[in-house]
């Protein structure tokens, strides 16, 4: 199991995101499914939903913060969530 | 088909500032059933389109992401950027517990007061009903979920609350 206390934040699935940043176009032609799981540099996986991908990943072994489940949905990809309350400027 | 409703309600001392409200956070227990919750205060938040964890609480319950989301504008810099994404099972303080939870990690600039290290977003409250009502100088806030088939309607109420009002003050005018 991955200590994240031990983790500076934000270092895990760098690697994973960059891969994915990368590659998007390739991996989009390639998934049929709406989530994809990449593990380094390798897509292992597709899922219809985020818990079955997590769930699978979990099964077979592999430690959450090794894997980045990915949503593969135009409405999804480099969504941006806002915030317009809390903000401090 | 009839379903059952599920609320609880909050009482504050007087008029809240912010909507904080007791719940428990844990790791997903339908990958981990073992997974134990640990009580957070959280703020309720409209303006948010997620819900948000801080990373103290990534901290103390040993989260590690599963995912990266973008979120904006929730500091002073203004600009996206890209948090770590964790899955997690929520706690209300009826025991409703919201499975699978996709939050982003950060900190949201909770005061000292507040204290608070989880921001429940739109993500949690459009499964249900909210309402917020302050008179007696106490704010009252509620949260029902799943929604009402007929929901609380302050325009309709106030009508009816009006009308005799209304009735009154017509027949004051015409002497």
């Amino acid at each position: 199991m991955v200590d994240v206390r031990r983790m500076p934040r934000g270092w895990m699935l760098e690697k994973e995101y960059k891969y994915f940043e990368d590659h998007q176009d390739e991996l989009l032609k390639q998934s049929k499914k709406r989530f994809i799981v990449i593990k380094d540099d390798t897509l292992v996986g597709e899922f219809d939903t985020q818990i079955d991908a997590v769930k699978s990943m979990v099964q077979q072994g592999h430690a959450l913060g090794t894997f980045l489940v990915q949503d593969t949905s135009p409405k999804s990809i480099n969504a941006i969530k806002r915030f317009h309350s809390r903000v401090y400027g | 088909m009839d379903r059952l409703r599920h609320a609880f309600r909050i009482d504050f001392e007087g008029i809240a500032k912010s909507l904080l409200v007791p719940v428990r956070i844990g790791l997903p227990s339908t990958v981990f059933p073992e997974a134990k919750h640990m009580l957070y205060r959280s703020i309720w938040d409209t303006g948010a389109e997620c819900s948000l964890i801080t990373p103290k609480v990534v901290q103390e319950l040993g989260l590690a992401p599963v995912s990266k989301q973008w979120i904006q504008g929730y500091e002073k810099h203004d600009k996206p950027q890209l948090a770590d994404q964790y899955l997690v099972d929520l706690i209300l303080p009826n025991h409703v517990m919201i499975v699978e939870v996709p939050v982003a990690c950060c900190d949201f600039g909770s005061s000292p007061e507040e204290d608070s290290n989880v921001l429940i977003g739109m993500d949690i409250i459009m499964m249900g009903d909210l309402t917020i009502s302050n008179g007696g100088g106490r704010t009252k806030f509620s949260f029902c979920i799943p929604p009402h088939d007929n929901p609380l309607c302050l325009v309709e109420k106030s009508i009816r609350v009006n009308k005799p009002i209304h009735k009154r003050m017509n027949k004051a005018r015409s002497r």
